[in-house]
């Protein structure tokens, strides 16, 4: 067992609210494992999001950045050619998710921190992320802006 | 006598479960080499190169709605404190990660001849007859069918990651943040898939 998890020893046996006598971990057994970890991968699941979100807003805003796109999915996705620049917005969801956990995982494994701040970032991404792959948004802004 | 009778309630229900898998694999095997044999299939998935490609996104579709409703019931138990098959949403979410990856990769498939670059395909038929289809529904749907696969990875992960420690009342918080998770990839899932049947109601490739 790692230093930092031996400071959070479950010292009596665990219950659940509305399940009689204890279910899952007592005293005899292994440590209990932080929350950081859960954290990082939640949040880095709404990273991905959020960045196939900010990515997929920016294309329709630029041509230019829209080809540069293209040209990331196409150079490893198969049949890149004929899902045009999708195949990048995918990569990037990809990339900016299992990147940010790779990141995240160890540095918040051993830590056990506020899951309230956690879940409040999380979904707050979330919904941006949902907000900017909601065309009549683009619409929106875009027609706007260039008027 | 009493660990005699759990070992053997174990073993027999160990036997139950292998036994059903038996019986559904040989009665849609059976079913799947009659109909072979005796119908005209290729038929029905229709005349398009694709027509494998879309009846299997099709086929995950539907089978990743029935796991992730299952998994949905099973989150809200586990968000109320009540869950009792603990193991059956590890695995319910497991499924639910490797479905929606296996979806989308089927999607990325026949979306090539969706936007294919000719008058007939159904991205060409939309912009000229109805563009909102594509230009709103279309795009939309595309999206949030690639969240689901995040969402879905994270809470299997995490449900692996702490088995039944998660119950403790220390994890309220995480169990709520599966819970969470699970009802977003439901959310986006059905968006994904509702829209879906209606874009090919309209114009299949």
């Amino acid at each position: 067992m790692k230093p930092a998890e031996a400071s959070v020893v479950e010292t009596s046996p665990v219950t659940v609210p509305g399940v009689p006598g204890p279910v899952g971990q007592t005293a005899a057994e292994p440590q209990s494992i932080p929350n950081g970890a859960a954290i990082a991968a939640y949040l880095a699941a709404m990273i991905g999001m959020l960045a196939m979100g900010i990515v997929v807003f920016a294309c329709e805003a630029s041509k230019a950045f829209s080809e540069k796109i293209y040209a990331l999915g196409k150079g490893w996705m198969p049949g890149a050619d004929g899902i045009g620049p999708y195949s990048g917005k995918e990569t990037i969801l990809l990339l900016a998710w299992l990147g940010s956990w790779a990141i995240l995982h160890p540095l918040l494994r051993r830590k056990h921190l506020d899951g309230y701040l956690g879940l409040t970032l999380f979904l707050a991404g979330v919904g941006i992320a949902t907000t900017l792959v909601w065309p009549p948004v683009w619409h929106f802004f875009l027609d706007h802006s260039s008027k | 006598m009493n660990g005699s009778f759990e070992n053997h309630h174990e073993s027999h229900q160990e036997w139950s479960a292998l036994s059903l898998a038996f019986v559904m694999g040989a009665l849609v095997s059976t079913s799947a080499l009659i109909v072979l044999i005796t119908a005209p299939f290729t038929k029905i998935l229709g005349p398009s190169a694709f027509a494998l490609g879309a009846a299997l996104h099709g086929l995950t579709a539907f089978v990743l709605l029935v796991v992730a409703t299952v998994s949905l019931y099973l989150a809200w138990r586990l968000y109320m404190g009540r869950i009792q098959a603990f193991p059956d949403l590890q695995l319910a979410t497991t499924v639910m990660a490797t479905l929606a990856f296996i979806t989308i990769t089927f999607g990325n498939w026949i979306y090539i001849p969706y936007r294919a670059k000719i008058p007939d395909s159904p991205r060409s038929y939309f912009l000229t007859n109805m563009p909102e289809v594509h230009q709103v529904f279309f795009e939309f749907k595309e999206f949030t069918a690639l969240f689901t696969l995040p969402l879905a990875t994270a809470a299997a992960f995490i449900l692996w990651r702490y088995g039944r420690q998660i119950l403790a009342d220390r994890h309220a918080r995480t169990r709520t943040a599966i819970a969470i998770l699970i009802a977003l990839h439901f959310f986006y899932f059905v968006i994904a898939f509702g829209l879906g049947a209606a874009v090919t109601k309209l114009k299949a490739i």
